[in-house]
């Protein structure tokens, strides 16, 4: 049976340790992924990519594209 | 275990820190746009890239080959940078722990220990053969002998090198960045000198007109090659780029200086070897350099490329070796670093023994090795952006087959799995590199676009068919 997603750090830690990870590495782990949930969850360089940025970015590749299709014509 | 030989808590933290285990925090990613422009332009202005240009000549005349290049690159880079640095930066994790919810942690492994590593074992023996024809080019131009183009003397070099790459590696990331420091401005100069004796030395009317070296009887399929060809050198930068990006500040310092640095620096340099090969009648750099500009300034040249491949080399094996350490976990955590790189170079230690057949058969293994790694990204494009939303939760990443949300049986996502081989079968099946065997649409699609999309397609549908039922939209964005 799957072992249940860990709810608390300490379940974390310990099913971490249970897999062979040292402590200290299970710790330092647990200590970043909880100042990214909290301390960095709303910080601009953990957001996600917008529609907006995907289309733009999209539209800017398609653009690179047919650039070197018109370079065809000349 | 005595005091002596048991790690410390510091040792074992700053371990893992080089190797790339923990996400990054604010405070640790500090490369802003600018920073990771260059970072980028120093990849790109590379040795291969002049390598590739002349390739490129191989096919297609100057306007032709200056088309191939921009929408092949432009084509690559798109989805390669979608796939490798979206998931990375916004989770500050290199990329192979990213692609778990994708194959599952046994398959990451069977990816890194198969694509990715032949991939890179395949440009490091490049590199090192590329060094040996350097290194004999020179003794050719000192002594005024007549050295065989795939005589001894370039296995030799190709050997010295690996061993000089090898030296470098073992020194760490330090001494890497060091070299690096010398050498990315230098490529830049001699790249910026080369198009100054270019522009000097032929007119450009002879530069459009002059035809390419060795090209099909087919002027489309030829087009189209060269097209694929550089589609898969734009896909080749994917097995790095993702563990770069997350020192990045922001997504936008992430995804711009990727796509344009590289998509600009890269067609620079590839525009001036392809002009000098078209232009001397070569494709690699290491016969025109000494004919291009002089004993001299050409032998000093070349002497700087071979060093520029060594330390090309010692970057991209870095990069390989902690995706290796990353997803083989326990198994290789004791295996000393020195060991690790020796092991990664018998292979293009062998290969310099045949150094005719990697020239020879270059183009075949960039265009080979990108029908994988783009049915690669096609899957990794789908996984993150469709399937999850862009959230995924770190501490499942980390837990693997420990936790819920990306374990699967035998640790493999077999819709991941049979979703890159089934975009790998419709690229070879669209174009095929060993024979040249191509369907008519080919011309109209190219091969690499369609198979990273069938490759998404199908791995949405084997995952709803394979997994219905689990969880794969997380409500929170991180944790």
């Amino acid at each position: 049976m799957p072992t249940p997603s860990p709810r608390t750090s300490g379940d974390f830690v310990a099913q971490l340790t249970a897999t062979g990870v040292t402590a200290d590495v299970a710790h330092e782990l647990e200590r970043r992924i909880h100042l990214i949930e909290t301390d960095e969850h709303d910080d601009p360089s953990r957001a996600r990519l917008s529609t907006v940025d995907l289309v733009v970015y999209l539209a800017v590749g398609a653009l690179a594209t047919g650039l070197g299709l018109a370079v065809t014509l000349l | 275990m005595s005091a002596t030989t048991e790690p410390s808590t510091s040792d074992t933290l700053a371990r893992e820190r080089l190797f790339g285990t923990f996400p990054l925090l604010r405070s640790e990613r500090t490369w802003s746009g600018w920073d990771f422009t260059w970072v980028n332009t120093a990849l790109a202005i590379a040795t291969w890239a002049f390598l590739v240009g002349g390739s490129t000549a191989l096919l297609v005349g100057f306007w032709d080959g200056i088309a191939a290049m921009v929408i092949g690159n432009a084509i690559g880079l798109s989805f390669m940078v979608l796939a490798s640095i979206p998931a990375s930066q916004r989770y500050g994790s290199e990329q192979y722990t990213m692609l778990r919810g994708a194959f599952g942690v046994v398959g990451v492994g069977i990816l890194v220990f198969s694509i990715i590593l032949v991939t890179e074992m395949g440009w490091s023996s490049l590199l090192a053969v590329m060094a040996g024809r350097a290194t004999s080019q020179v003794a050719a131009t000192i002594t005024g002998a007549q050295l065989e183009q795939y005589g001894p003397l370039v296995t030799v070099g190709g050997l010295v090198a690996i061993l000089i790459a090898w030296w470098v590696l073992s020194r760490g990331p330090v001494t890497i960045g060091r070299f690096n420091k010398i050498i990315a401005p230098g490529l830049a100069i001699i790249t910026v000198v080369m198009m100054v004796f270019l522009v000097a030395n032929t007119s450009w009317g002879a530069l459009a007109s002059a035809p390419p070296i060795a090209p099909f009887d087919d002027d489309m399929l030829n087009f189209m090659v060269a097209i694929e060809f550089n589609v898969g050198v734009g896909v080749s930068w994917y097995p790095v780029m993702g563990s770069l990006a997350r020192m990045t500040r922001s997504p936008k310092a992430a995804m711009w200086p990727a796509y344009g640095g590289l998509l600009v620096a890269t067609l620079i340099a590839q525009i001036v070897g392809m002009a000098a090969a078209l232009t001397l009648g070569d494709s690699d750099p290491t016969v025109w350099m000494v004919p291009f500009g002089g004993a001299v300034l050409g032998g000093a040249v070349l002497v700087f490329i071979a060093f520029a491949n060594i330390t090309s080399m010692s970057s991209i094996v870095y990069s390989t070796i902690l995706a290796i350490r990353q997803s083989s976990g326990r198994l290789m955590a004791s295996v000393p670093w020195r060991v690790v790189t020796a092991a990664f170079f018998v292979l293009p230690a062998i290969m310099t023994f045949f150094p005719q057949f990697m020239y020879e058969q270059f183009m075949v293994f960039v265009s080979v090795s990108g029908a994988f790694l783009t049915a690669l990204c096609g899957v990794a494009i789908a996984d993150y952006f469709v399937l999850r939303t862009q959230r995924m939760s770190l501490r499942e990443l980390h837990l693997g087959q420990s936790g819920t949300d990306y374990r699967y049986p035998g640790g493999i996502n077999w819709a991941g799995m049979l979703a890159l081989i089934a975009g790998a079968a419709f690229y070879l099946w669209l174009y095929n590199p060993i024979t040249l065997a191509t369907q008519a649409i080919f011309s109209v699609i190219t091969a690499s676009l369609p198979a990273a999309i069938v490759a998404g397609l199908v791995y949405l549908g084997l995952h709803a068919l394979l997994h219905r039922g689990r969880r794969t939209t997380l409500e929170r964005s991180f944790g």
